[in-house]
């Protein structure tokens, strides 16, 4: 056998586990939950023409005289009812994303037009939209209906399925797609403030931000000025290492290799370490910052890091059998 | 198919660009965040002309490359706006905009609207707290894009519906130092991307023409005649 075919079957072998979906189930959920807040605020404060109508129909873009037209006004009268009907779609596709119904036209759909909102308004795009986007995606391709749905429900007869396992290498690059996030936020973070030799100051700085802060903290936070500097060092730490998780998460699911690294690994979990670090960040966020559905989004995709067969021993009277969980002692 | 996945979206998360160039190094933000990086740099033997030149020349090349290698999956990321450019807070606003809205009455008061994380003015704060308004006015260029003026035209007429007795509304942002604890606060308090409209600005006319934007002239004070224009000239 080559050395090519060796590697190329241990690719193969990497990505070929199976799982019962309820993790990347939840994230489907969760994500359809943020979407759908976010959506139905556009609508209910009447920001659906502003935003994404051209500016004939009252929106604040000047969307038809630019060079690179989006396709949805290509195809629609440039109306104010054609942008509540851009919204009404995007609320029904998303709505059946997490309802599991018909999930991936609906998907695909929602993904697509969400996709147009953004070349209409790119100001009110922000980052989560295009994670949500790059996530709904990995979706599209994963079992994350056969789970949690109406779709289960039809299949099996049962809202949780019939507790069958499925390929598990969505989630798995979902877990990847996360740690490319953490550490592209990392490696970009370039301002001083976020360096030893800047004071860690930024944290500071970034809560006093009027454009993102949620209170006006003027010197209140001053006394607590070295939990902020504590909370950027944790952060630049944090996402620097993110990398890290891989590692843990690979031994933690397949636990092969690496001698006492490994059974390091096994013994401390130090992936729930970065979990839970990455999970108070979020909260912090949410307390300190008013960044809209970003936190929650974030966190609405954290049950990708669970282990494939911690729902099942948490929850007994779901259906299906855990994936047996690695014991030191098996591995030695 | 995953081993393409992952290299496509590998290369696109490698952190290049924008451009730099020599306008943006010009800009006081930049220019503050270079002088910090001299104070350590000079220190080796890197004099600031050679640091510049190397941040300008690094980040054409570095676009160039990118610009020639993600070309087959451009339109594929332009049709799914789909990405990898993960730059959250890559540093910290030294000198903070504040994003305000006050109205002018006709003898020149000035009428305080909203203005962020102030509990005294909040006109419309459900709407301007919402993330994706937030990024029509969350600035961070030295020229007013045109879609700040188009918004500040919105906001402005329902300003004028709601407050009957304004004859002028200004969008504008207000920077200040943010003092770091034990430093002294410095209490000046520059005016930026000022922007007057005025309620003769909304009513359809030869300039309104110009401008497909211009929304229905808002409705004046019950009972009274149409408030003289005061054009930018207000207090």
């Amino acid at each position: 056998m080559t050395q090519y075919r060796r590697a190329w079957l241990a690719w193969v072998n990497a990505w070929n586990d199976r799982e019962a979906p309820w993790g990347i189930a939840l994230v489907r959920i969760g994500l359809a939950l943020c979407l759908l807040w976010d959506l139905s605020w556009v609508g209910i404060e009447r920001l659906v023409v502003p935003l994404w109508a051209p500016i004939q129909a009252g929106g604040w873009g000047d969307v038809l005289s630019r060079g690179d037209v989006p396709f949805v006004w290509r195809v629609l009268p440039p109306t104010a009812e054609s942008a509540w009907a851009i919204w009404g779609t995007l609320m029904v596709s998303i709505a059946f994303v997490g309802l599991g119904i018909l999930p991936r036209l609906s998907t695909i759909v929602f993904v697509l037009l969400y996709a147009q909102t953004a070349s209409i308004m790119d100001d009110a795009d922000r980052g989560i939209d295009t994670m949500m986007r790059n996530v709904l995606l990995i979706l599209w391709w994963s079992p994350a209906w056969e789970v949690l749905s109406l779709r289960a429900w039809w299949r099996s007869g049962s809202f949780l399925g019939d507790g069958a396992h499925h390929p598990a290498w969505a989630r798995q690059l979902l877990v990847l797609q996360l740690v490319v996030m953490y550490f592209g936020a990392g490696i970009t973070k370039t301002g001083l403030g976020w360096m030893p030799w800047g004071g860690f100051t930024a944290l500071y700085y970034i809560l006093h931000d009027p454009a993102v802060a949620r209170f006006d903290l003027g010197r209140s936070l001053d006394p607590l000025y070295f939990l902020t500097q504590f909370g950027s060092a944790i952060t630049i730490l944090w996402e620097y290492t993110s990398p890290l998780m891989l590692l843990f998460f690979w031994i933690r699911e397949k636990p092969t290799a690496l001698g006492r690294f490994r059974d390091f690994c096994l013994r401390w979990h130090p992936e729930r370490l970065y979990v839970v670090v990455g999970a108070a960040f979020h909260i912090l966020i949410a307390a300190g910052l008013n960044l809209g559905i970003f936190p929650f989004a974030m966190l609405a995709m954290y049950p990708a890091f669970a282990a494939p067969w911690a729902w099942n021993t948490w929850f007994k009277w779901l259906p299906g059998t855990p994936n047996p969980a690695p014991q030191i002692a098996d591995v030695g | 198919m995953l081993a393409l996945v992952i290299a496509v979206n590998g290369w696109v998360a490698i952190p290049i660009g924008p451009r730099v160039t020599e306008k943006d190094l010009a800009r006081g933000d930049v220019k503050e965040q270079v002088d910090e990086w001299m104070g350590m740099l000079s220190k080796v033997g890197v004099t600031r002309p050679q640091f510049e030149t190397f941040v300008l020349k690094g980040s054409g090349f570095f676009v160039d490359l990118d610009n020639t290698v993600s070309k087959p999956i451009h339109p594929f990321n332009q049709l799914l706006r789909t990405g990898q450019n993960w730059a959250l807070f890559t540093g910290a606003d030294r000198t903070p905009l504040r994003f305000a809205l006050r109205g002018y009455t006709e003898d020149g008061t000035i009428v305080p609207l909203f203005r962020r994380l102030d509990p005294d003015a909040t006109f419309m704060s459900d709407i301007l707290n919402f993330r994706r308004v937030r990024g029509l006015y969350d600035l961070d260029r030295d020229e007013i894009p045109r879609r700040y003026k188009i918004f500040s035209r919105w906001v402005a007429t329902r300003a004028f519906q709601a407050h009957p007795e304004l004859v002028a509304v200004e969008v504008l942002q207000e920077e200040q130092r943010t003092p770091l604890p034990g430093q002294k606060p410095d209490m000046t308090v520059k005016q930026r991307f000022k922007f007057k409209v005025t309620r003769e600005d909304l009513v359809p006319g030869p300039k309104a023409l110009q401008d497909p934007s211009t929304p229905p002239p808002p409705p004046g004070p019950p009972g009274e005649n149409p408030p003289a224009s005061h054009g930018g000239q207000l207090p």
